[in-house]
């Protein structure tokens, strides 16, 4: 942060009325520890927790953290804050989580993902509904909820970012301080965002998670930009930039969010009751998350030379499909059907290219001829 | 029309009859199946840079040849349509020759399409070939226009680019540039699913022949 920003931050706080009487609540859960996304989480951990400082610094507020990484984010944490934090009206809240995410099937009334948080045990998952709908009950002015993860499976290979022009230097204006004001103490509300849509991807990249880069970017475009800032361009753009982004790396991502401040109801649609969680799958047909075979497929593809690529099939083979069986490739519409091969094949493609850079494994299932029927996307480089 | 004929391909080792009667390609399985066309196209341009490089082991060779392969209708070899007569419902095999390629002479003559499975081994046992360079990915031009058969199959043309250099103990001693037409073919497909079945549409390359040479 440069200098001047600094002192034009401090002096907001200082010349601030609300200085220090209000609180800004932090509750920040990243699975940094992630094998495959660590790195970018930890890149959001790190940019979130400095876009919030600088936004207290703006607004005037106190700062009270909640930060769990690593292995401190976890259901039984989660739980315990959200029950048991101590909020005052117009406090505002901030709940940010990074990291894997997934959706059940038949929640299609919830656009919102459920959180892994460091789990690959069901049980564990937590909904951001619920999330949201338990730190709604506590008192507050501004709650922004906001989610960057898949809504089906994340792997976790990170493509390089192209994102880094998205980097701007800030330089702190008055103008700011007050838009910031405007979005963080004169919202009264709730916001929820989450990275994609029901059924999509969430991109990790070097530099942290897509939407999220995004989204800081766009508040803080939103902020500098001086007169009317509205939290609806801020999601608006931020959609935008991410869909546009998410396309270099031939994805659709389309961040989806729910804005209900002051009265007005933006965006998805209307609040919906708290979802079950689904039941513990069964072994045939289960929504993957880190299985053996999307690491499998993660291994193959971290290795640069075809030779020892090839040489691992073999196994591969022996131990996923020894009867065989099928790969089904979904377009980028998640919808259509635009491959079918047997897993040989599949494989045999797949370690030849040069192109593929990551495979989505969305589901595993076995049809019914009794042989594995894997559902994947594939995303490739131009 | 006296028959309907059915693609069904009856590969020698392979595939269940294809029953392609009155289902339609909507306009977002064209837009996801044409861009499976490109990704596939790039895979082959890959595949044969690949089988034609001397820096390629033979055993890697084999399997782009056989990655290339996937690619064609009947994966090189002779298939089969069948015909169902309208009146009987009794069904005729009718043989297909396996794919081809199209090359260009030293001298830039068109030489006789043959069949692709030659073709990948041919290129694979010439060693004058020091490089293959495909022009680039943009260079895959996939024409929008997709025209359904009265069998029920779907078909289109794409095109690429492709340029050979001939480099002979470091004497650049020959080189051309192809434009290649690529018959597509959209067949559809019964496949066992954990619900039962599905039909699903295929993407295959065909026969491809020389559209343009430039030197």
């Amino acid at each position: 942060m440069n200098i001047k920003k600094t002192l034009l931050i401090w002096g907001c706080v200082l010349t601030s009325t609300y200085s220090f009487s209000q609180t800004l609540h932090n509750i920040m859960f990243c699975d940094t520890n992630d094998p495959d996304i660590g790195e970018s989480v930890s890149e959001d951990n790190d940019r979130e927790l400095d876009e919030i400082d600088d936004i207290a610094g703006y607004i005037g507020y106190k700062i009270v953290r909640y930060v769990y990484n690593g292995s401190n984010c976890t259901k039984s944490n989660l739980m315990k804050v959200v029950n048991s934090i101590q909020t005052n009206a117009n406090d505002v809240i901030v709940f940010y989580y990074s990291g894997h995410g997934t959706h059940a099937p038949g929640q299609s009334n919830d656009e919102f993902p459920q959180l892994l948080l460091n789990s690959r045990y069901e049980g564990d998952f937590v909904p951001a509904r619920i999330v949201a709908e338990q730190l709604n009950k506590k008192p507050h002015g501004l709650l922004l909820i906001l989610t960057d993860c898949c809504n089906n499976i994340v792997n976790g290979v990170t493509p390089k970012s192209t994102l880094s022009q998205l980097q701007t230097t800030t330089i702190a204006k008055s103008s700011e301080a007050a838009n910031y004001k405007r979005l963080f103490m004169e919202s009264k509300g709730i916001i929820m965002a989450t990275g994609c849509k029901l059924g999509q991807t969430s991109i990790a990249i070097k530099d942290g998670g897509l939407f999220s880069i995004c989204f800081w970017d766009k508040l803080y475009a939103e902020c500098s930009k001086g007169n009317n800032p509205s939290w609806q361009n801020i999601l608006r753009e931020t959609t935008k930039e991410t869909m546009a982004q998410a396309s270099r790396f031939r994805e659709e991502q389309e961040p989806y969010f729910e804005i209900d401040i002051n009265g007005t109801n933006v965006g998805g649609t209307t609040p919906v009751p708290i979802p079950t969680p689904p039941a513990p799958s069964n072994t045939n047909n289960h929504i993957s998350t880190n299985t053996p075979l999307t690491n499998v497929l993660a291994t193959i593809l971290s290795k640069q030379d075809v030779s020892q690529r090839l040489n691992m099939i073999p196994q591969i083979l022996n131990s996923h499909f020894p009867k065989g069986g099928h790969i089904v490739t979904l377009g980028r519409n998640l919808e259509t059907v635009v491959d079918y091969e047997e897993a040989p094949a599949f494989f045999r493609r797949i370690a030849s290219s040069k192109k593929i850079v990551r495979i989505n494994v969305i589901k595993e299932e076995t049809a019914s001829d009794g042989l594995p029927y894997i559902t994947v996307t594939e995303m490739r480089t131009e | 029309m006296k028959t309907i004929k059915i693609l069904s391909f009856f590969i020698i080792l392979s595939f269940f009859p294809c029953l392609t009667f009155a289902q339609q390609l909507t306009q977002k399985e064209k837009e996801e199946l044409q861009i499976r066309v490109k990704n596939k196209i790039e895979d082959f341009q890959q595949y044969i840079s690949q089988i034609a490089s001397r820096k390629v082991s033979p055993q890697n060779k084999d399997v782009a040849i056989a990655n290339a392969l996937e690619l064609f209708i009947g994966k090189g070899k002779d298939y089969y349509l069948t015909e169902i007569d309208e009146k009987n419902g009794k069904e005729t095999k009718v043989h297909n020759d396996a794919v081809t390629m199209q090359t260009a002479g030293k001298r830039l003559g068109l030489h006789r399409p043959q069949p692709m499975m030659d073709y990948l081994k041919e290129l694979k046992n010439k060693t004058k070939y020091t490089r293959l360079v495909v022009e680039s990915a943009d260079a895959v031009y996939v024409d929008s226009i997709i025209q359904q058969l009265p069998n029920g199959q779907y078909e289109g043309v794409a095109y690429y680019h492709q340029k050979y250099y001939d480099n002979l103990e470091n004497r650049l001693a020959y080189s051309h540039s192809l434009k290649k037409k690529i018959k597509i073919i959209f067949d559809i497909k019964e496949v066992p699913t954990p619900n039962g079945s599905l039909k699903i549409w295929q993407v295959w390359l065909g026969n491809m022949v020389i559209n343009q040479i430039t030197t």
